[in-house]
């Protein structure tokens, strides 16, 4: 009778503190936003048929059907169930190349993103620290490149290191870096004057932990919006370098480069300019849909009470 | 009488401000010249209107601004010429409980974890340890602890209070210094969260320096009181002393602001005119005297020095003719 009595009672003690793990309680929190899950299933897609595009794509990328110069999309007159986005300039399935060009404009976008969020947020952050000398020596070169065209800027830095597709994307996270690195000092500079930051001080927090654990985590929700919404620009500059004849080089598919070069066609032939750009834009959507998503599931504030 | 754990002598801080292009820097003396001694256990309230230096003096003491000039001894141990070794392991025994519990909480972190932070330090302990010393921590301040995992903002400003204080009081220190913990909330939680300091104060022997404007709360839990005008102390003395029989014109003056429900303990009001003057620029002789109704041509000369009237200290020439 008491065993029974103090099981009971631990159950509801359980009850009373358990809570959930916190990739359960982040995933309710995610889940809650209908729009970022709409987003995360389309990228779960485009993810899907990057990773598997020869078993996906119907054709190969660069195969070239010469009787099937611009063929409109299935659903047009004139269209051929063969090909259901339509064929190219040079008679290549629009589909496929769409396809395979998810992988590279993914990577191309997501690891420029990386490349200059990280940098960003710690030179952000020891700007914000140390106002006496770092902070003002990193703020004015980042001025400095603020001052520069950006493609010019890129194209110098493709320049220095070379045409190809690592040194592409590291002319993109440089030219992204001032923008994360004054959003992350602005956003750390207000959070550093409240008492929070003061009391975990007081506690003895060292400079890191003040940094990373502290201070960061509440600058978080603009970084996010900026990451999402650069992930577009990323495509897109990397699509002028390869245009440019410093990016990616044809006829290997990528999304910026396929739009790039069929603007010749828009008038003739809207689909083959139309078909990518839709692409580009659906990706952005829903990844700016997820960002939003992850902002607000990251922010305790906009959880219900548990 | 107990040991004494906090010793300051003629602390002060002064801020360099900029006036302007091609014009010498101005110095702000935010502190200038305080001392006092607190023993453990006791609570020494500090008082004074706005811009009086307060927060200043708490920051001082709470080691994240270093006085200019003075000593500051914290369980015997100089702290301005101490090393900062010294001065890591003083971080223990000097804890801080700010004004707004909005802005002293974490938003992103769960309480259990702002709570366990400076055992995390500070400690060597392990996750469950800390943990039982802050489920423990959380009782005593009359948390639940279903509380542990929950958020600053699911909490009431008084229930965020009163986690601001088990925060200060997870390392056990000699030390806490309030700057206007109750000035936030409404007047029924202030008294709960008075009564909760006073209750840690019995239990764990902490003293306090508590800065307040309210001089009824300061009634309620002072053993001392310090009175400040524009950096500088100007009449110090235990409670009864300062309550019963003020000698500074500026002590009467604030205490017969304070307002009172009971018609036997209105004073008569004294006026005081003016505003704090600039500490930019602080008046000749007594700081005070441009407003006091009983300034003579000596106070505008003479800066007064702290002396011994009736038992409890006074900055003020005339203190014996004034009572």
């Amino acid at each position: 009778m008491t065993q029974a009595n103090s099981a009971l009672q631990a159950t509801a003690d359980d009850v009373a503190v358990s809570y959930p793990s916190p990739l359960k309680e982040f995933w309710q929190g995610f889940s809650f936003n209908k729009g970022a899950v709409a987003g995360m299933l389309f990228m779960l897609v485009v993810f899907f048929a990057a990773i598997f595009a020869p078993w996906v794509a119907p054709y190969s990328p660069i195969e070239q059907f010469r009787d099937h110069l611009l063929t409109p999309p299935a659903w047009l007159e004139g269209g051929s169930s063969a090909y259901l986005l339509g064929t190219d300039e040079l008679g290549r399935d629009i589909l496929s190349r769409l396809i395979h060009g998810a992988r590279l404009s993914l990577f191309i976008g997501v690891s420029s993103v990386l490349m200059s969020l990280i940098p960003g947020i710690a030179l952000g952050l020891v700007a914000a620290f140390f106002p006496r000398v770092a902070g003002p020596a990193i703020m004015r070169l980042m001025d400095v490149m603020m001052a520069l065209p950006a493609l010019l800027l890129a194209v110098a830095i493709v320049a220095i290191l070379g045409p190809g597709l690592i040194n592409t994307m590291i002319a993109i996270a440089v030219v992204a870096l001032p923008g994360y690195v004054r959003l992350t000092r602005a956003s750390a500079l207000t959070e550093l004057n409240r008492d929070y930051v003061t009391a975990s001080r007081v506690a003895g927090a060292g400079k890191l932990r003040l940094m990373f654990v502290t201070v960061l985590p509440n600058c978080m929700a603009p970084l996010i919006v900026h990451a999402t919404m650069s992930f577009s620009s990323a495509i897109l500059e990397a699509a002028a370098l390869g245009f440019l004849g410093l990016g990616v080089q044809p006829p290997t598919p990528e999304w910026g480069t396929m739009l790039a070069s069929a603007r010749d066609y828009i008038e003739r032939a809207w689909w083959v300019v139309t078909m990518p750009g839709l692409t580009i834009l659906f990706s952005v959507l829903a990844i700016n849909l997820m960002g939003d998503g992850l902002r607000d599931a990251l922010d305790p504030k906009l959880k219900r009470a548990a | 009488m107990s040991e004494t754990v906090l010793r300051a002598r003629d602390l002060t801080r002064h801020y360099e401000v900029s006036q302007g292009f091609m014009k010498p820097n101005g110095v702000v003396r935010a502190l200038g010249g305080v001392s006092f001694e607190l023993a453990a256990g006791k609570t020494l309230a500090v008082v004074g209107e706005s811009g009086c230096g307060k927060s200043t003096l708490a920051r001082a003491l709470t080691l994240i601004e270093t006085p200019t000039s003075g000593s500051l001894e914290l369980d015997g141990v100089d702290v301005v010429a101490g090393a900062k070794a010294d001065i890591r392991s003083l971080r223990s025994k000097v804890q801080m409980v700010f004004q707004n519990p909005y802005a002293s909480l974490n938003p992103r972190q769960k309480i259990g974890v702002q709570l366990a932070e400076p055992l995390l330090i500070n400690t060597d302990l392990t996750a469950a340890e800390r943990e039982a010393r802050v489920k423990e921590m959380m009782s005593i301040v009359g948390l639940r602890p279903e509380h542990y995992y929950r958020y600053p903002h699911m909490f009431s400003g008084g229930q965020r209070q009163r986690i601001a204080i088990a925060r200060a009081m997870m390392l056990r220190p000699k030390i806490v210094v309030a700057d206007e913990p109750t000035s936030a909330l409404d007047v029924s939680i202030q008294a709960q969260v008075l009564n909760l300091f006073m209750d840690l104060q019995q239990e764990l022997g902490t003293a306090y320096v508590f800065i307040s404007h309210n001089l009824s709360v300061v009634e309620h839990v002072a053993d001392d009181v310090m009175v400040m005008y524009l950096g500088r102390t100007v009449e110090m003395g235990s409670k009864a002393q300062i309550y019963g029989a003020p000698r500074h014109p500026y002590t009467r003056a604030l205490l017969s602001a304070t307002p009172s429900i009971h018609p036997e303990d209105r004073r008569v009001k004294i006026k005081i005119e003016g505003e704090l003057p600039s500490p930019l620029n602080p008046p000749t002789g007594c700081a005070f005297h441009k407003r006091c109704p009983f300034a003579k041509a000596r106070c505008q000369e003479e800066v007064p020095l702290l002396r011994e009237v009736d038992g409890h200290q006074v900055a003020c020439h005339f203190a014996e003719e004034i009572s």
